[in-house]
């Protein structure tokens, strides 16, 4: 059993590996068996309309999607990679300006093939998020650590 | 959100003459994915050209799923500028979106469908593919509330 010091580093190295996650800057502020908080700095380049200082909805797209990945991938005995079916997100408001934001996950159902998400972006409050999200992944049957052998060589 | 000044000149010059090189370029999102929106006889096609800065798992290689989705939401976004009667800038009430395939680390295109437009909302289907046409790698569908 990991413990949740464990499974933030694993979900460091998992976000350092992957370039895009790495551009943008996110970072697992907690893991644990029950969810996944990953943030996301603020950056002038994700900016909807320029000196907007509002991040756009895209960029918040990729981060809810990275961090349902990730809870779905850490709620697997082996850490499975798990691909994406579908995401949908609510958008119940605008980030305000120039702040980091954060995205929390949970993988609430795994079956045999899929995992369920869902989630909340929010700012500082996780009881006040301006995006509310649900994704199904799909188990690939590789893991984190076949993947990182094979980036390795 | 108003359209800024600038912007608003770009968009309604681009909407005049159906040049729509530098609309991306003032769009800072759009601009870091590296997009482009190219007008395909009346209508309008956008690309995301191939960047490896867009890269989601870096096995296979595969585009991330996230910049996918959000290349599909600004394309909407974009489109709806170019083609309502009044040039407003939408906002995004719900985005959902099915990945159909694994989407290589190449070009990327899309097309936008507006399926009804209201007064304050529009339903806005997005279709992106790859190498064909006929095998997209994700639809996507958005509200946008068109009210300022």
């Amino acid at each position: 059993m990991n413990t949740d010091e464990q499974l933030v580093s694993i979900v460091q190295q998992f976000f350092h590996a992957v370039p895009h996650c790495r551009i943008l800057g996110m970072k697992p502020e907690h893991a644990s068996s029950e969810n996944v908080i990953v943030s996301m700095p603020f950056n002038e380049e994700l900016e909807a309309n320029p000196g907007s200082g509002i991040i756009h909805s895209g960029a918040i797209t990729t981060l809810m999607d990275s961090a349902f990945g990730v809870a779905a991938c850490i709620s697997l005995p082996d850490f499975e990679t798990c691909p994406t079916i579908d995401l949908r997100i609510d958008h119940l408001g605008f980030p305000d300006p120039f702040k980091p934001v954060r995205c929390s996950a949970e993988a609430y159902r795994v079956t045999k093939t899929v995992v369920f998400t869902r989630g909340v972006a929010y700012q500082d409050n996780l009881s006040e998020p301006f995006a509310h999200g649900v994704g199904t992944f799909m188990r690939s049957g590789r893991t984190l650590s076949q993947m990182a052998k094979r980036l390795a060589k | 959100m108003n359209i800024q000044n600038g912007f608003r000149e770009v968009l309604l010059q681009a909407r005049a003459t159906s040049d729509y090189s530098r609309l991306t370029e003032l769009l800072p999102y759009a601009r870091k994915i590296g997009m482009r929106c190219q007008s395909l006889g009346d209508d309008a096609l956008f690309v995301l050209p191939e960047n490896r800065e867009n890269t989601g798992n870096p096995v296979l290689p595969a585009l991330h799923g996230g910049v996918l989705g959000g290349f599909m939401e600004m394309s909407a976004v974009i489109h709806l500028m170019l083609f309502m009667d009044e040039p407003k800038i939408p906002k995004i009430v719900d985005f959902s979106i099915d990945y159909l395939r694994s989407s290589k680390v190449q070009d990327v295109f899309a097309e936008c469908d507006v399926v009804r437009q209201g007064s304050r909302i529009a339903n806005v289907s997005i279709t992106a593919w790859q190498s064909r046409r006929e095998t997209p790698v994700a639809t996507a569908r958005a509200h946008f509330r068109l009210d300022s």
